[in-house]
């Protein structure tokens, strides 16, 4: 009879390269929080107006939130916040009148935020439908969309930092009048009444607040 | 003297100048249409990208499937978020440039939060908008050149 360790060898060979391919599905995410914005660097949250002068390309590195996906890894709830003073478009003069109470009245509303009410993985695992309420100046309105989600496998998430990491994908457009903001007529040609927003984080199971140090 | 011809009516110099400013004008709205293709020819496509850093590159890499490599944004989507769809840009900082090697065509500009980069769409917006006022210039000063020339002669 072969030694124990002889046995086992190949168990976990095969365990190394199972975790080292790429986690797909819901299998790789259930019962897991995820955290975002825990690096501006890893943090896209762009906005896009398309209009005749020239299409603005705004974003912004900074999010705070997380996202609960449930012991089966199919549904999934969160919250994600981004202060309006955060958001650039490359024109600093720009970048004043959208937090202006004309745009986004950054002094009386400061954050924009979206709840997901709900996240269910679709037949196949490569997409997500999601639902969720959108607060803008205030005023909230539903939004939803695909989402890709993808978990980073364990091998390449180390490079990335503590826990397990995975990507989320996904985009909506925003109607600027639903949420109390008139484009004026005559910077009609400089400005898109409806704006495409794209979301593009990296989150970690390792809570950053557990991370801090005195916590 | 009787039989020459009656002479042409002095034009005043207000006239004389609108007329000229009217020229100048019209040369304004024509001429701002080769610059403005002088500028375009001097842009290049890009795929504009909100970057990530290079850890996150390299695991994206790590599971980037080679099958996508002709699918321009799951290429840029490597390095960056796209912005949109690929868009004519003037003046790039060859420094912000990258040239994927998963797509060699492919040509991904890096834009930071408070960069704004050139699109040949503005030039052409605002050469459309310079021709426009030229050109209401150029008429509005011809009119009142006739009008000035007009009223010289009347007084006459």
């Amino acid at each position: 009879m072969p030694p124990l360790p002889r046995l086992l060898a190949p168990a976990a060979l095969l365990g190394v390269l199972l975790l080292a391919l790429p986690a797909r599905g819901a299998e790789a995410l259930k019962d897991r929080t995820y955290h975002f914005g825990t690096h501006e660097a890893r943090t896209n949250i762009t906005f896009i107006s398309e209009a005749d002068l020239e299409t603005i390309h705004g974003v912004t590195h900074r999010v705070a939130g997380s996202v609960r996906v449930d012991a089966a890894g199919t549904t999934a709830t969160g919250r994600l916040v981004v202060r309006v003073a955060d958001l650039r478009t490359g024109i600093d003069l720009r970048d004043e009148h959208l937090r202006s109470d004309q745009w986004l009245d950054a002094q009386r509303f400061p954050t924009i935020t979206l709840d997901l009410t709900s996240a269910t993985e679709d037949e196949g695992g490569a997409t997500w439908t999601w639902t969720g309420n959108l607060t803008i100046k205030g005023q909230t309105r539903a939004v939803g969309g695909k989402a890709r989600i993808r978990a980073i496998p364990v091998e390449a998430g180390k490079a990335l930092g503590a826990g397990e990491w995975v990507r989320v994908r996904t985009d909506f457009s925003v109607r600027l009048a639903d949420f109390g903001i008139q484009v004026p007529e005559q910077i009609g040609a400089k400005v898109s009444p409806v704006w495409q927003v794209g979301i593009d984080l990296y989150g970690t199971t390792a809570d950053p607040a557990a991370q801090k140090p005195g916590r | 003297m009787a039989g020459d011809p009656p002479a042409a009516p002095a034009a005043s110099p207000w006239g004389r100048r609108a007329a000229r400013l009217a020229l100048v004008a019209l040369a304004g709205a024509v001429l701002v249409w080769p610059l403005a293709w002088a500028l375009d020819a001097q842009a290049e496509t890009y795929q504009l990208i909100a970057p990530f850093d290079a850890p996150v590159v390299e695991a994206n890499r790590s599971i980037f499937d080679p099958a996508d490599a002709q699918d321009a944004r799951e290429v840029a989507s490597i390095y960056g978020t796209p912005f949109g769809e690929p868009r004519r840009i003037l003046f790039a900082d060859a420094a912000q440039v990258i040239v994927p090697e998963e797509n060699r065509d492919l040509r991904l500009l890096k834009k930071a939060g408070d960069e704004n980069p050139l699109q040949a769409t503005t030039v052409w917006f605002v050469a459309r908008m310079a021709s426009l006022g030229a050109g209401a210039a150029a008429l509005a000063l011809g009119l009142l050149a006739a009008f000035l020339r007009r009223r010289a002669a009347a007084s006459v």
